[in-house]
């Protein structure tokens, strides 16, 4: 089952695209994985208001899927010298609704829905490790913030992540009280790195995961966090 | 007026003239009813007699038969009445003892009855029951009904009641003046009088909100060997009040008791009724009346006060569960909340077992207008109001850190700068944010206040979106907008960190400025906080590396 889609973010120094190599949406505008009820279900839902007027886009599916109460995962390539695309979403918009506005604003996106996990991809030639295999990624009672951690711990991951000339750099952080409280417990054996991800925030059930890529001043400094939990 | 005596001998008639009288009352109203009371000073039941009598105007002839005093069920009577053509119907009740008498009368028909509250007769008073006025005029009964004008006819019955009363006698006398026709009716209705069977209070409970007036009765049902008839007023001996908390004024007003709810409460009421007891000896085919006996009816005035709400205010689109406190407050069955627009109340329970606490439902529509509203309790009829606050997120101030928090704050809600190498930024409450980390970081506390003045904590759980402008620093850093919660008390934490990858600490200066901005999504709205806070971060590689994390209300 397909359903139509696509979207977002606009990176100056995009000058093309290729292919990514993120097996799961490789090939595809968009899609739905899983339940297409539940995907239906998860569609449907209100994801307005979001915001008093114009937001960037990526804010605008954050709280879009804050208010909706949905789990996702948003990859996010930076715009190092330039502003991020501004949407406006209605107050009632649905969570098909927002992302098709934001697909309208920012083409290079791609959505779909991950057995209940809203992905929105770009399509990009940047790099975007989702395809990183891990061999065998386990958590019992953790917070999806913790369990996040203990992935991202995962030497393997860390290695690949080397190997495909990414690098951490200075980050501005925050955070308040989680907005989930849920303890999840997973074991996958040889998953994806979008795999694990998503069954993160699958198992919180609120929780969005982000990958931010900022190719600026000729380095890929990576970020993997998430955006909600 | 007394005639002279008359002495007969065995078995001898004589007529007595009372035409001697007509001098000492022509023209005297007081003397258009008047009663003929024969007195016989021989053994009972060696007289009897009949009235005979003239209309002068109309020529109509009345034949009166006399009746004994005779026994109590004389004081009972059941009567035929019609009024179809130019027929009436006129039932006279004389009081014949030497003290007061009380008659209960009720009136039968189709549809009916029509049922008199008891009236007292002094000795020798005569009341007069004119059915034909009675329905023309449409004169309501004791429950204010009325007998239709079609109805033509039907059953008068009526008895003697209350303690202490003597003997009463009656008679109906029906007239067609146009059919030249009259006849009287002396029957007695029963046995014995109707007694006594039980009561209750009218209304009961009653309920009284501050200041109310109330007027309680106490309602009897008598019966004979076949019918009751009732409700109507009883006789009140006394009344009984109980009222532990002061809940009512009260004036014991003889037959009914005035009442004006005070202070809030129950008061436990009891009226003391008096009435005669009475049986039919069957082998002497008599009423035997056994002298007074007493019963009584309870109830309760129920004054309902509405002292205080918890909590008294709430967040606009929630359904916070609230306590009414008061007294009086009433059962779930007679109590209900009503919330003025916006708000809605449902699911009242009473938990408290002496009515001075409600609980119930609100539910704070998300387009409820902030601001005070008005609840209003009602116990049964009556009710009492008692205001609630509809909060809207309005700003954040900075909170005192709870003690149990490690490590402590160095000025009202916000915390100690901690610098790492290769550690944990974590959270006020200890969750781990990023593992691996060199730079420093800070936490802080706010609380959620309202928009009252002065603005009250809004104790909720929610979700604030926190974006972030005007942003100075490197390229590519900048912060991107996010949800975080308050708890249960409208705390909300937020940490601000600088941090690099353990192993690759800052060695240049960094100098980071941004604005932070708060909002709060309830339904189809987004409240913008006024709060807006100011966050500088950096490192400055001078003097072996300081690194800073400061915020500051740029609109508080």
């Amino acid at each position: 089952m397909k359903t139509q889609g696509g979207l977002m973010l606009r990176a100056v120094l995009i000058t093309c695209f290729v292919l990514v190599t993120v097996a799961a949406i490789q090939g595809q505008a968009s899609a739905t994985k899983g339940s297409t009820a539940s995907s239906q279900v998860v569609l449907a839902k209100t994801a307005g208001p979001v915001g008093l007027g114009r937001i960037d886009a990526v804010s605008a599916l954050l709280f879009g899927f804050t208010n909706a109460e949905i789990p996702g995962g948003i990859v996010r390539i930076v715009n190092c010298y330039g502003s991020e695309p501004q949407v406006k979403i209605p107050a009632d918009a649905s969570v098909k609704q927002l992302l098709e506005i934001v697909a309208l604003k920012v083409p290079e996106y791609r959505w779909r829905i991950d057995d209940g996990v809203v992905n929105v991809i770009p399509y990009t030639s940047f790099p975007v490790p989702l395809d990183i295999r891990i061999s065998e990624f386990q958590v019992e009672e953790l917070s999806a913030l913790d369990a996040l951690n203990r992935l991202l711990d995962n030497m393997q991951l860390k290695q690949e992540l080397q190997a495909r000339g990414l690098f951490q750099g200075l980050k501005l952080s925050g955070g308040g009280f989680p907005i989930s409280k849920k303890r999840i417990t997973l074991d996958l054996k040889d998953s994806t790195l979008l795999e694990a991800l998503n069954a993160i925030v699958r198992s919180d059930g609120r929780a969005v995961w982000g990958y931010t890529l900022r190719p600026c001043n000729g380095r890929n400094e990576y970020e993997i966090n998430l955006l909600v939990h | 007026m007394d005639l002279p005596s008359v002495t007969l001998r065995p078995n001898e008639i004589a007529d007595v003239d009372i035409e001697p009288l007509k001098g000492g009352v022509y023209g005297r109203a007081d003397f258009d009813d008047v009663s003929i009371q024969v007195l016989n000073t021989g053994t009972s039941g060696s007289l009897i007699g009949a009235l005979n009598g003239q209309d002068s105007s109309t020529g109509m002839t009345y034949d009166v038969p006399l009746r004994d005093i005779g026994g109590l069920r004389n004081s009972t009577g059941a009567y035929p009445w019609r009024l179809d053509h130019d027929l009436s119907t006129i039932v006279s009740i004389s009081n014949i003892a030497p003290m007061r008498s009380e008659i209960v009368a009720q009136i039968n028909y189709p549809g009916g009855p029509y049922l008199l509250n008891p009236r007292r007769l002094a000795a020798g008073e005569t009341v007069i029951y004119d059915l034909r006025k009675i329905r023309d005029e449409q004169i309501p009964d004791s429950n204010g009904h009325t007998i239709p004008l079609s109805v033509n006819g039907g059953q008068f019955r009526w008895f003697i009641h209350g303690p202490g009363s003597g003997r009463l006698i009656g008679r109906a006398e029906m007239l067609s003046a146009s059919k030249s026709i009259s006849s009287s009716y002396s029957c007695p209705g029963s046995s014995c009088p109707a007694q006594f069977s039980y009561a209750y209070l009218d209304p009961d409970p009653v309920y009284l909100g501050p200041g109310d007036y109330a007027v309680v009765r106490a309602k009897e049902i008598d019966c004979d060997d076949f019918n009751c008839i009732g409700p109507f007023n009883a006789w009140v001996t006394s009344w009984d009040v109980t009222d532990p908390y002061g809940a009512v004024l009260y004036y014991d007003n003889g037959d009914n008791l005035q009442l004006v709810g005070f202070n809030g409460g129950t008061a436990y009421l009891r009226a003391n009724i008096g009435y005669e007891r009475y049986y039919w000896e069957e082998q002497a085919s008599y009423c035997q009346d056994e002298g007074m006996d007493t019963g009584y009816a309870d109830g309760n005035a129920r004054a309902m006060k509405v002292t205080g709400i918890s909590p008294d205010r709430g967040l606009v689109g929630t359904s916070p569960r609230i306590t009414i406190s008061g007294r009086g407050l009433g059962d779930s069955g007679s109590t209900s909340v009503e919330g003025d627009s916006g708000l809605t109340v449902d699911n009242v329970t009473n938990f408290s077992v002496n009515d001075t606490q409600i609980s119930a439902n609100m539910t704070i529509a998300a387009n409820a207008t902030p601001g005070q509203h008005t609840l209003t309790v009602h116990v049964g009829d009556v009710d009492d109001t008692v205001h609630f606050f509809v909060q809207i997120p309005k700003a954040l101030v900075r909170q005192t850190f709870p003690e149990t928090i490690t490590p402590g704050q160095v000025s009202t809600g916000v915390g100690p700068l901690i610098a790492i190498t290769d550690g944990d930024v974590k959270r006020i409450d200890g969750g781990v944010l990023d593992s691996h980390r060199c730079g420093a970081y800070r936490n802080y506390l706010y609380q959620l206040l309202d928009q009252d003045n002065p603005a009250k904590p809004i104790l909720a759980v929610l979700t604030v979106q926190e974006t972030f402008s005007d942003y100075s620093g490197p390229s590519g850093i900048k912060r991107i907008d996010g949800p975080a919660s308050t708890n249960n008390v409208g705390y909300l934490a937020d940490t601000n960190a600088i941090t690099t990858p353990a192993g690759q600490c800052l060695t240049t200066a960094v100098t980071t400025t941004e604005k932070q901005h708060f909002s709060v999504t309830i339904g189809q709205q987004t409240l913008t906080l006024t709060t807006v806070i100011l966050i500088t971060m950096g490192f400055d590689p001078a003097n072996g590396g300081t690194y800073t994390v400061t915020s500051a209300f740029d609109t508080p």
